[in-house]
């Protein structure tokens, strides 16, 4: 991660030497509404097997700010990039590709209503040319790895609509479906609120896994001020302050 | 008398202002109105010119776009299989009741009004009768499921798993609604005829035999009632599903704004066919009504 500050002549530490994901070159961002959070001449790069944690506030909602970082919403002043890719243009096949790359985990709706479960899960690796069986291999190995005592809840909600099944189970089916297709870029969006405590360190061990596989992962936290997550080192802080992302930031103690 | 001319002077020049103000204004108004129905009119042909382009490409048709296109079908056109029958049925049986009055006013036999009927039901009616079922019955629910959709944030979620809405939302509802307007016309045609002849026939107001009328129907068939009755369901019917989709994609607000979205979707698709279907007659047999041009 290369923040705002200017580069040392010492030689960087091998992980900043990984490929560049996603890269903040001056964005300015002001977001729709007061929960927003705000960018000013951003600057900072997330790479390869890297963690970024963002505290968040009760009050802040990151999903907009999230859409701008995949292009859904362009910034206000600066570029955003995705594996060295701009997300300007009318090339719509190229940046859906590379959207098909990233994981997301949703604050907020994160559904479609009309499919099952298991269809919303299946739906982006089908779309982007996944075969039946593997997607189902898939999903099932992150079941098993995610869902702990919650598994046989899980299983059953595969087969219901997001509307009737409970939030601690749907959080779980979100991270599934983010981290099914091994993104390059895994953004998670206060994936903890209705998360069980006792699967903390299941998802622990799935993010520093697929780090260590290459995967960079943003992790907008902020639900769970009595329990510390233990990822392996280093993970990288980012503040917001008075609603302006930072990345002067220290990791709460 | 000074005074006075000035006076005169500057109610005049009130006046003046005044009505080049309103002059402004109106003409202000002419262009926005103008603007706004040139917008919408050219928003509606890109979405029904991207569907085909895009539905043209084997690449667009993964099995995500496969599933809603056939799941649009089965309710489009499936499920509409009994109200196109009950329609179909009613207008027949209302149109051979007027058959048979001609018939007895007017003195002619049924090889006159036969071709007229065939060609009425085929060009003009059950055009009409379908797009107005599947407007009724599915138009609407698009738009309202779309603009729940948009509501509910879930175009977005389509959006970030990176899934075109416009490949997956849109293309295969507008392609499900051309291809159902144009089977539902051929059953509601049908059904017209058949429901038509057999109650003509009870009520004693046909006398022929169904042979003879199927044999009138057929040798009065010709290859530009096909293309007439294909482009007029394809254009129709693609026309309904794009503004029925644009309506609710483009819904803004919140979930208490979808039935007014809904609804006015339904307006707009039902105008949009109406007009669709006289500027093809026109264009088609060079008419309007009884005028001939040119």
């Amino acid at each position: 991660m290369t923040g705002n500050a200017p580069t040392t002549e010492s030689p960087p530490p091998q992980w900043e030497l990984a490929a560049p994901i996603l890269e903040f070159h001056q964005v300015s961002f002001k977001g729709t509404g007061e929960t927003s959070i705000r960018m000013n001449q951003f600057t900072a790069t997330i790479r390869t097997g890297e963690l970024v944690e963002v505290e968040l506030e009760r009050q802040h909602n990151p999903r907009d700010l999230v859409s701008m970082m995949l292009g859904l919403n362009p910034p206000d002043a600066g570029e955003v990039l995705y594996s060295r890719q701009d997300w300007l243009g009318i090339d719509y096949a190229r940046h859906f590709q590379m959207r098909s790359e990233i994981g997301r985990v949703f604050a907020g709706s994160a559904w479609i209503q009309s499919l099952t479960l298991r269809d919303n899960i299946h739906l982006a690796m089908r779309h982007h040319g996944v075969t039946e069986t593997d997607a189902e291999e898939k999903v099932e190995h992150w079941i098993q790895r995610l869902s702990g005592h919650q598994l046989a809840k899980v299983k059953w909600a595969l087969k219901k609509r997001p509307s009737v099944v409970e939030p601690s189970v749907l959080a779980l089916c979100q991270l599934i479906r983010a981290m099914a297709n091994r993104p390059r870029l895994l953004i998670l969006e206060r994936p903890l609120r209705f998360m069980l405590e006792s699967l903390y360190d299941n998802f622990v061990a799935a993010i520093d896994d697929l780090r260590a596989s290459g995967t960079a992962v943003l992790f907008f936290a902020g639900d769970r001020d009595e329990y510390r997550l233990d990822f392996r080192s280093p993970v990288i802080s980012w503040r917001i302050i008075n609603g302006t992302m930072n990345t002067n930031g220290r990791r709460r103690p | 008398m000074f005074r006075s001319s000035v006076q005169t002077l500057h109610l005049v020049r009130l006046a003046v202002a005044r009505a080049t103000g309103w002059a402004w204004h109106w003409t202000g108004s002419v262009g926005e109105l103008f603007f706004d129905r040139f917008g919408r009119l050219s928003a509606i042909a890109s979405v029904l010119w991207a569907s085909l382009a895009l539905a043209s490409h084997p690449r667009s048709w993964t099995y995500a776009v496969r599933n809603v296109f056939s799941k649009q079908v089965l309710f489009t056109a499936v499920d509409a299989i009994p109200a196109a029958l009950r329609f179909g049925g009613a207008v027949g049986v209302l149109l051979i009741v007027q058959a048979a009055m001609w018939i007895d006013a007017a003195g002619v036999s049924t090889d006159v009004v036969a071709p007229i009927l065939w060609r009425s039901i085929v060009r003009e009616i059950a055009p009409m009768l379908a797009c107005l079922v599947v407007i009724g019955r599915s138009g609407i629910a698009i738009s309202t499921e779309l603009a729940t959709m948009r509501a509910n944030g879930e175009v977005e979620v389509i959006d970030s798993l990176g899934i075109d809405p416009m490949t997956f939302l849109v293309m295969p509802r507008v392609l499900a609604v051309m291809i159902s307007v144009f089977c539902l016309a051929i059953i509601t045609a049908v059904t017209m005829v058949v429901t038509g002849y057999a109650v003509g026939y009870m009520m004693d107001a046909i006398h022929t035999s169904w042979n003879e009328f199927y044999g009138e129907i057929a040798g009065n068939f010709e290859l530009s009632d096909l293309t007439f009755f294909l482009s007029k369901t394809m254009v129709a019917g693609g026309f309904a599903g794009a503004i029925c989709c644009l309506e609710g994609v483009n819904a803004r607000g919140s979930m208490t704004d979808v039935p007014r979205i809904a609804s006015r979707a339904g307006i707009r698709a039902l105008t949009a066919v109406f007009a669709v279907s006289a500027i093809l007659s026109i264009l088609f047999y060079n008419k309007i009504l009884v005028f001939q041009f040119g």
